[in-house]
C-alpha cells in the first residue's frame, strides 16, 4: 500500500465488488412478479402492488450479486453455520423464576384470563 | 472523581440527563429516556460507592441500543411493530451493568432491527453525526455511537452483526469494539442474525472500552452459544508495546473501493506505526471481495427465521384482516419498515426450495473458506489492520435511495462476524474534518491482546481521541 499503487477508484464506482456481478447479470434469469408474490406469501408479508414491484427490482439486483459465489471453487469445504465451533451443552435441570405473567401479557394485543388471544384458526 | 466523593452519582447522572434534554434534539440519539429511573439507578450506585463496594465503572452513565431488552423500559428496535413493547426481563448484559452500578441513561436509536448502515432506517427518526449534523452517524448502532461522540453519554452499548458497532464508531470518531462471538451473552438481544450478532461497547478511548468489555463479558447459561472462558480480562491493557508487532494488510481491503481521504489516512497510519516499530506485510484474502454477497445471504436467511416471531399475537399491535394468516401477514406487512421486509424477502427466497443449495449452503462454504484464511493470517501475524469503513460520514439521504450502495459499506467489517473473531475500530485521523477509523482484527479469543494492541496504537496516533466542536 504505497502511494505508487494508489491507483484508486472513487467511491461511487465500486469497481471490483459491484461492477463485476453486473457484467454477468445477463447470464442470470431474473425473478418474476409471481415469484416475488410467492416469496411474500411464504414470508407472511402482505405487500402492496408498488412494494411487490420494488422488491422485484431489489431482489433482482441482489441476485446479480449472488452469482459472485457461484464460480468459487468450494470443493471439499464444509459449510460453517456458526461463528465459533461449538458442541452441545446440557443445562442442569434447575427451576428458575418464570417471567411475570402480567408483564408479558401487557405487551399482547389481546389477552383474556391470563392467556393470549389468537386470531380464529378453525372456523365454526 | 466519583470515588473521591467530589461529585455524587446523582449529580453525574443529572448533568447527563440535562445535556440530553437540551442537546439531543440536534443529534436524535435517544428514543426513550426515563429520568426518575435513571436517578434511582444513580442513587443505587451511590450506595455501592458509599459502602466501598464500587467497581471501576460504578456510577458511570451508559446509553443502551434499543434492541437490548431492558426490564420495564420500552425496547422498540426502532420498529413500529415494537413501538410500545416493554420487556418483562433484562438482557444478561443489563443485569451485569446494573450489578456493577452503571447508570442507564436511556435507549438509543438504530436502523430498524439493526438492519442498515446509516441509522436512517429507524421508524421514528434519523440520528445525526456530531461532527456534521447534516451527515449520518453510520449504523446500525448510530444512536449509541453519536451519543458518545456528542458527549451525551461517556459509554454506550451497541450490537454488531456485520459491522454495526465498528462502522458507526469510525464515522463518529470514537472507539467501537466487537468481541469474539460468544464472549458477551446475547440473551435479551433481539435476534437479527444469530450466528453473527454480538453485543459490544462504544467509548471515547480504548481503556474505557476495555473496562466496559470486562463488565459485560462472561459465560451465560441462558445463551447456548456462550463460551466457557468468556470473561474478558483487561489487567494487562497498558503493558503492551508496538515495537516488534507484526500486522498484516489484506490488499483486498485497500484496493478499489476506498474513498481517497480514507486511503490517505490509512497510509499515514501505516507510516506512523512503522516508525513505532510495527512490521507490516501485505497479504491477499480474495474471499474478502465475496464478503458482502455472503453476508447478504446468511444474515437475511437468519433474520427471516428470527423475525417470524413477530406475528401480532404476543407483542405489538394486531392488524385486522381475513383469516388468521391474513391477520399475521397484514400485521407484518403494515408494521415492518421497507428494509426489514426486504431482508425477510431475501432470506425467505435464499432458503426456499430449490435455492438453498445454490445460495445458503454455498454462502456457508464461502464463510468457512474466508474464516480459514483469516485464521491462517492470525497464525503468522499479531493482527490484521484494515480501514473500519471505506467512506467517511455521508450526507443523510445521500445513499438512502440506493440500498445496494449502503450494503457495500460493510465490506471491511463483515469478515469478523463471519469468522467470529474480534475487531476494534478507533479514530486514525480526519478527512475534510470527518473522522476516519482504523480497524484491528485478532484471532478468536484474542480479545485481551487485541485491546492491548489497540491501546498502544491509540497512544501512537495523534488524532485518536479528538472531540468534535460542540457547545
Amino acid at each position: 500500500m504505497t502511494a505508487a499503487t494508489a491507483e484508486y477508484f472513487v467511491f461511487r464506482e465500486w469497481p471490483y465488488i459491484v461492477r463485476s456481478p453486473f457484467l454477468r447479470y445477463n447470464l442470470f434469469m431474473p425473478i418474476t412478479l409471481d415469484e416475488v408474490q410467492h416469496v411474500a406469501k411464504l414470508a407472511r408479508l402482505e405487500l402492496t402492488e408498488s412494494e411487490l414491484l420494488a422488491f422485484q427490482q431489489e431482489l433482482n439486483a441482489l441476485l446479480g450479486h449472488f452469482q459472485d459465489i457461484s464460480d468459487v471453487d468450494l470443493e471439499g469445504i464444509d459449510p460453517k453455520p456458526h461463528a465459533v465451533s461449538l458442541r452441545n451443552v446440557w443445562a442442569d435441570d434447575v427451576i428458575e423464576l418464570p417471567l411475570d405473567r402480567d408483564m408479558v401479557l401487557k405487551n399482547a394485543p389481546k389477552s383474556r384470563a391470563g392467556l393470549f388471544v389468537v386470531p380464529t384458526i378453525i372456523e365454526e | 472523581m466519583l470515588r473521591a466523593k467530589q461529585v455524587s452519582a446523582r449529580e453525574v447522572a443529572q448533568a447527563h440527563l440535562d445535556r440530553i434534554r437540551h442537546e439531543d434534539e440536534k443529534y436524535g440519539c435517544f428514543l426513550t429516556v426515563d429520568e426518575p429511573r435513571t436517578l434511582a439507578e444513580a442513587d443505587h450506585a451511590q450506595e455501592l460507592l458509599d459502602r466501598g463496594e464500587a467497581g471501576p465503572l460504578t456510577g458511570i452513565p451508559i446509553a443502551i441500543k434499543d434492541n437490548i431488552s431492558t426490564k420495564g423500559l420500552r425496547t422498540t428496535c426502532a420498529s413500529r411493530i415494537l413501538e410500545n413493547y416493554v420487556p418483562p426481563f433484562d438482557a444478561t448484559v443489563m443485569q451485569q451493568i446494573s450489578s456493577q452500578g452503571l447508570v442507564t441513561l436511556g435507549k438509543t436509536n438504530l436502523d430498524e432491527f439493526a438492519m442498515g448502515t446509516s441509522c436512517e432506517n429507524s421508524a421514528f427518526k434519523p440520528s445525526r453525526n456530531p461532527w456534521d449534523t447534516s451527515r449520518s452517524p453510520g449504523g446500525s448502532s448510530g444512536g449509541s455511537a453519536a451519543a458518545v461522540a456528542a458527549e451525551l453519554a461517556p459509554l454506550s452499548l451497541g450490537s454488531d452483526t456485520g459491522g454495526s458497532i465498528r462502522m458507526p464508531a469510525s464515522l463518529c470518531g470514537i472507539v467501537g469494539y466487537k468481541p469474539t462471538y460468544g464472549r458477551v451473552s446475547r440473551y435479551g438481544l433481539v435476534a437479527f442474525g444469530s450466528s453473527l450478532d454480538q453485543i459490544g461497547p462504544f467509548a471515547r478511548n480504548v481503556e474505557d472500552c476495555a473496562l466496559l468489555a470486562e463488565a459485560i463479558s462472561g459465560h451465560d447459561h441462558r445463551d447456548s452459544t456462550s463460551l466457557q472462558d468468556a470473561k474478558i480480562k483487561v489487567g494487562g491493557l497498558k503493558s503492551g508495546r508496538l515495537n516488534g508487532l507484526k500486522f498484516a494488510l489484506p490488499k483486498e481491503m485497500f484496493e478499489g473501493a476506498l474513498e481517497p481521504g480514507v486511503r490517505q489516512i490509512m497510509e499515514e497510519t501505516v507510516a506512523t506505526l512503522t516508525r513505532e516499530g510495527v512490521q507490516f506485510t501485505e497479504i491477499s484474502i480474495p474471499e474478502i471481495g465475496l464478503g458482502v454477497t455472503t453476508y447478504y445471504i446468511i444474515a437475511p436467511a437468519e433474520a427471516s427465521s428470527n423475525l417470524a416471531r413477530f406475528d401480532g399475537v404476543r407483542y405489538g399491535p394486531r392488524e385486522e384482516s381475513q383469516g388468521h394468516i391474513g391477520v399475521v401477514a397484514a400485521t407484518r406487512g403494515r408494521l415492518f419498515g421497507h428494509e426489514v421486509k426486504a431482508r425477510i424477502m431475501i432470506g425467505t427466497y435464499a432458503l426456499s426450495a430449490g435455492y438453498y443449495d445454490a445460495f445458503y449452503l454455498k454462502a456457508q462454504k464461502v464463510r468457512a473458506k474466508m474464516a480459514a484464511k483469516f485464521e491462517q493470517a492470525f497464525q503468522d501475524f499479531d493482527a490484521v489492520l484494515t480501514p473500519a469503513s471505506p467512506v467517511v460520514a455521508f450526507k443523510l439521504g445521500e445513499l438512502s435511495d440506493d440500498p445496494l450502495q449502503l450494503k457495500l459499506l460493510d465490506f471491511c467489517t463483515i469478515p469478523a462476524n463471519m469468522g467470529g473473531f474480534p475487531g476494534i475500530s478507533l479514530n486514525a485521523g480526519f478527512s475534510d474534518g470527518l473522522p476516519v477509523g482504523v480497524q484491528l482484527l485478532a484471532p478468536v479469543m484474542g480479545d485481551e491482546k487485541l485491546l492491548q494492541m489497540a491501546y498502544s496504537v491509540e497512544r501512537a496516533l495523534p488524532d485518536a481521541i479528538r472531540r468534535p466542536n460542540m457547545p
